[in-house]
């Protein structure tokens, strides 16, 4: 009955090229925000005073997929909190990024690769806040890519906590 | 070149300091108060008699007692502080110590006789011996209906007085009638700032040491003075060549000498002695005092003030 | 955070696009109002369901050949608008404040009951009720003389102009006055005067900040207006901030701007004395009826004539203004005048009353006519049918308000897409139906300029709005028994019809 029975091989083969092509732009897609996410290319700035503990921030990251961007907000916040820091906006302060090398990441390279991997550890440290609704001045397209802004909040006392516990970062007390 | 691989060297040492469990360097204590701009404002001011002459000085008490909002600001410090790893002292419990203590010293007072008098700031100071004060001070701006928060902290080096951190800015206005909501925005808008400065302020004391200062004194009944030469050096030399050989780098500035006095500023003491115990200033000047005494069988009396001026006074204990 | 940014009223193509409404001598148009929900009058014959006679408007009817290229003209000018206006970069959308005056000039049949009419006009959801003590504007309180329309720069009209008015005055019994386009710019200047002598700008400001008696205030009511008006967005990003109420007087800040007065002039017509006196003015400006496009002018003319001369009609006119107000307004505003019940001062008390800080600026106006019935019955039936006629009317003018100024039309992003869903709904006056533009926010990467594109129309689903009409965060109010439309309790945002084209963070923007 099934087309397997009868031609077993051609129909795997088939059934294997229909897979991949449906999985190539899978693929291709998480290739792209990877390479986007490798480059770190995004910018952030203040939104409000997050409650205790959180940062509150927007993140503009660039992609050729209004989605992908959306999504790699996530990353390239912790990211940022960690090494860049941010500027502030109007009465709002910025903060400084919790590491105070700026060789960091290159010295703990295996680490962060790890932590930024997709659904790595920097996930449990970062919310979007806005539910995912992107204000539509914030969602730009300039030329063929999209640059979009997104706010979301970092915990980043528990994301300096837990850095300062994997010894890549220095507690205020250490050495005490 | 050489001063580079000093420092090097150093960093090693501390950092084998560091990571052995015994050796660690007394952990500086931080305390939250109001400033004087702020007590003056607020009108948590204290006369006091000092020598017939009326001087203002904060009411500490009063405020923590009177001042709802000042309480709110302290504890919500104290609870970012801890969650950092520094808890503060507390300056409530502070001026607990030191009214029990005022009661004793009156009568010791009566006993000794007429001393000068202390501000009861210094002797807040004194009882309190925290490292770090972080002066507070806030101001609220009104504009019709809507409220704003300038805010200012700075943390003031026990040691020298000097500020070693600082964060201040006026934040959003808004109509949000409870002060505290504001308020405590502004703590966590500016904190992270503070602690940042904070942070470099340690890695500084980590890398170049502690800075005090020492006076030399000698007394009258000294028989010679620091020109008089010991070891086939001026006494003077020689004091000056312990103070160099034990501060970080040998950084010190000796900003006033003559024959009776000489004044060393910006004295940068290690953290932890040979045997990674924590100095503090001291005991750094007891070294000098045993030194002065196995060296050149000079006896002398060391007085401290403050938490890092230390005066080593020739001649006698 | 946020610093408010006062919102001029971008008008849908400027001053130009009205005066295109204004002057083009005949546009058919669907009636300004598809609301299905409202409750529709009797049953209108299908051509007479809304023709905008501009020409009661007034200008002197052109020869047929000006009046071609005057129509080619105001295409171009139109398309070159649309481009334009869809490019611009919007401020974002607040929830306008109203209040409403009516002007009272003259009388007219009927004019208790289209009085009365006006009074019982339900207030519309989409707008906050900004109504202050000034609602009537009595017309023979504010006489203008000649001298008065010469001060103010009125040129004298056209004689085939004039022609009209007297004609059509006299066939009206002067019934008419307040649709001609002098009698109209009359009403501008009574307006301005009554601005001035009430003091109306100070009672809208009074009314935003709750002035009481003893001339205190406070900021309550901004502070609630911006919690209702404010966007789910900005109540979900207000919930990870340190100061989680601040966004509520920030939201209401950038609300005070838009706000307005719709000063309304309304009529009752007999449609055959007005329709007569038209085709007499076009006949008699056209030199050469034997001319091939006089003749077409005549025929159109006469069409026009036969499709209106029966029943009667409610006619509105409406002019808008808008409160300004701006950071230095609000400044000094608050530096010099504000007092409230922790520090009462006399002086600035007085000062309030008498500053000339606030001012109203005049944006636009609109006029709308509704045919009520071929005939009329007597008695209770007729009363109904002008009473809704009129409530009608006057929603038209106010849709059509909102059609000309960007500023009413409610613009949310996309939320997700299939289905394409928005956090819209009945608070910004959504009934099933409205069409919206979706948008993409695009910079040119050489220059840097902005713009937004039109990607795709959606229209909302009926029976899919949500009831927003309550303050995000807080408890949903109860769905009122004896509304028109009946809200769905379990619907959390609202759905569209439209596109795949259509992405997630896109400007959608009302377009009717």
């Amino acid at each position: 009955m099934t087309p397997m029975r009868t031609t077993p091989t051609l129909t795997r083969a088939l059934a294997l090229v229909a897979f991949a092509a449906l999985c190539a732009p899978a693929f291709a897609q998480g290739k792209k925000a990877d390479k986007d996410t490798e480059q770190w290319r995004y910018e952030m700035e203040a939104v409000n005073t997050g409650s205790a503990g959180t940062y509150q921030l927007k993140v503009w990251s660039y992609s050729k997929n209004a989605a992908v961007a959306t999504e790699q907000a996530k990353k390239n916040a912790v990211h940022g909190v960690i090494f860049r820091g941010f500027t502030g906006s109007g009465r709002v302060p910025g903060q400084n990024p919790l590491a105070s090398s700026t060789n960091l990441e290159a010295e703990h390279a295996d680490f962060f690769k790890a932590f930024f991997a997709d659904g790595g550890k920097y996930m449990k440290f970062v919310q979007i806040t806005n539910g995912g609704v992107v204000d539509p001045a914030d969602r730009l397209k300039v030329g063929k890519e999209y640059k979009i802004g997104v706010i979301v909040s970092v915990d980043a006392a528990n994301l300096r906590k837990d850095l300062e516990a994997a010894g890549i970062i220095k507690g205020l007390g250490n050495g005490f | 070149m050489m001063k580079h691989l000093r420092t090097l060297f150093l960093g090693t040492l501390l950092l084998g300091a560091v990571t052995t469990a015994t050796a660690q360097a007394k952990k500086p204590t931080l305390m939250v108060v109001p400033s004087d701009n702020w007590c003056y404002q607020n009108g948590f001011i204290l006369e006091y008699d000092n020598q017939g002459k009326m001087v203002k000085t904060p009411d500490y008490k009063r405020a923590l007692q009177e001042n709802s909002d000042l309480l709110l600001v302290i504890s919500k410090i104290n609870q970012l502080m801890t969650d950092r790893g520094f808890p503060l002292k507390n300056l409530e419990s502070s001026l607990k110590t030191l009214e029990s203590e005022a009661a004793e010293d009156n009568m010791s007072q009566s006993k000794s006789g007429g001393e000068v008098s202390e501000s009861p700031t210094d002797k807040l100071k004194k009882v309190a011996k925290a490292d770090i004060w972080m002066q507070l001070t806030w101001t609220v701006n009104e504009m019709g209906p809507k409220r704003s928060i300038t805010f200012n902290l700075q943390g003031l080096d026990a040691y020298t007085d000097k500020q070693v951190a600082g964060a201040s800015g006026t934040g959003p206005q808004s109509q949000t009638p409870e002060l505290a909501i504001l308020l405590e925005e502004a703590v966590l808008s500016q904190l992270d700032l503070f602690n940042g400065q904070l942070q470099k302020h340690f890695d500084d004391l980590f890398a170049n040491g502690r800075e005090v200062m020492l006076r030399i004194k000698k007394w009258d009944s000294f028989s010679g003075d620091l020109e008089s030469e010991y070891g086939g050096e001026e006494l003077s030399t020689q004091i000056e060549n312990w103070v160099s050989a034990n501060t970080v780098g040998g950084r010190f500035s000796l900003s006033d000498a003559t024959e009776n006095m000489m004044l060393f500023e910006q004295v940068r003491i290690p953290l932890y002695d040979a045997t990674g115990k924590a100095v503090d200033t001291r005991g750094w000047a007891k070294g000098l005092q045993k030194h002065l005494k196995e060296a050149y069988q000079i006896e002398a009396k060391l007085v401290m003030k403050g938490l890092g001026q230390a005066t080593i006074i020739v001649g006698e204990k | 955070m946020s610093t408010y940014r006062p919102e001029p009223p971008c008008t849908e193509g400027g001053s130009a696009i009205t005066a295109l409404s204004e002057d083009a001598t005949t546009s058919v148009q669907r009636p300004a109002s598809n609301r299905t929900g409202h409750n529709e009058i009797g049953r209108l014959p299908d051509r007479g369901i809304l023709i905008y006679l501009s020409t009661y408007s007034a200008p002197p009817p052109m020869s047929s050949s000006r009046s071609l290229l005057f129509l080619c003209a105001a295409l171009l000018v139109a398309s070159a608008l649309a481009q334009n206006e869809k490019g611009a970069v919007m401020a974002k959308y607040r929830r306008s404040s109203l209040h409403l005056v009516l002007v009272e000039a003259g009388d007219f049949p009927n004019k208790d009951v289209v009085i009365k009419a006006y009074h019982d006009q339900p207030f519309p959801d989409k707008y906050n009720d900004h109504k202050v003590a000034a609602n009537t504007l009595d017309a023979s309180r504010y006489p203008i003389t000649e001298t008065d329309r010469i001060l103010a720069g009125y040129k004298s009209e056209g004689e085939s102009s004039k022609e009209t008015q007297n004609a059509l005055a006299s066939a009206t019994g002067g019934l008419t006055a307040g649709m001609m386009d002098s009698t109209a710019k009359d009403t501008r200047l009574r307006i301005d005067r009554f601005i001035k002598d009430t003091k109306l700008a100070n009672q809208l400001v009074a009314k935003w900040f709750n002035r009481k008696e003893d001339g205190t205030m406070d900021g309550d009511l901004v502070v609630e207006r911006g919690a209702y008006g404010a966007t789910q967005l900005e109540y979900m990003v207000a919930q990870g901030a340190a100061n989680k109420q601040a966004f509520k007087d920030a939201v209401g800040d950038e609300m005070i701007p838009n706000t307005f007065v719709v000063f309304s002039k309304l009529n009752f017509v007999e449609n055959e004395p007005v329709a007569r006196a038209i085709l007499d003015g076009t006949r008699s400006s056209l030199t050469d009826t034997t001319e091939f496009l006089g003749k077409l002018a005549l025929a159109s003319a006469q069409a026009v004539y036969n499709s209106t001369k029966d029943g009667y009609s409610v006619w509105t006119t409406s002019w808008l203004y808008q409160l300004v107000w701006n950071d230095s307004i609000q400044y000094r505003f608050w530096k010099e005048l504000w007092i409230d019940d922790r520090n009462v001062d006399s002086l600035k008390k007085a000062a309030f009353d008498t500053t000339d800080l606030f001012q109203l600026s005049y944006v636009g106006s609109e006029k709308s006519r509704s045919l009520v019935a071929a005939n009329l019955e007597q008695g209770g039936a007729a009363e109904e049918v002008i009473h809704k006629a009129t409530v009608r009317n006057l929603d038209a003018t106010i849709a059509k308000l909102q059609k000309k100024f960007d500023v009413f039309k409610p613009r949310v992003p996309v939320l997700t897409t299939a289905p394409i869903t928005a956090f819209i709904g009945m608070k910004e006056g959504l009934d099933g139906g409205e069409k919206f533009d979706a948008m993409e926010l695009t910079e040119d990467p050489k220059t840097g300029v902005r713009k937004y594109k039109s990607v795709a129309t959606v229209t909302v689903e009926k029976g899919k709005v949500w009831d927003n009409r309550y303050v995000p965060g807080e408890e949903r109010a109860p769905v009122l028994q004896n509304d028109s439309i009946a809200p769905s309790t379990t619907l959390d945002r609202t759905y569209f019809k439209g596109s795949d084209k259509v992405q997630p963070g896109m400007l959608l923007k009302q377009i009717r």
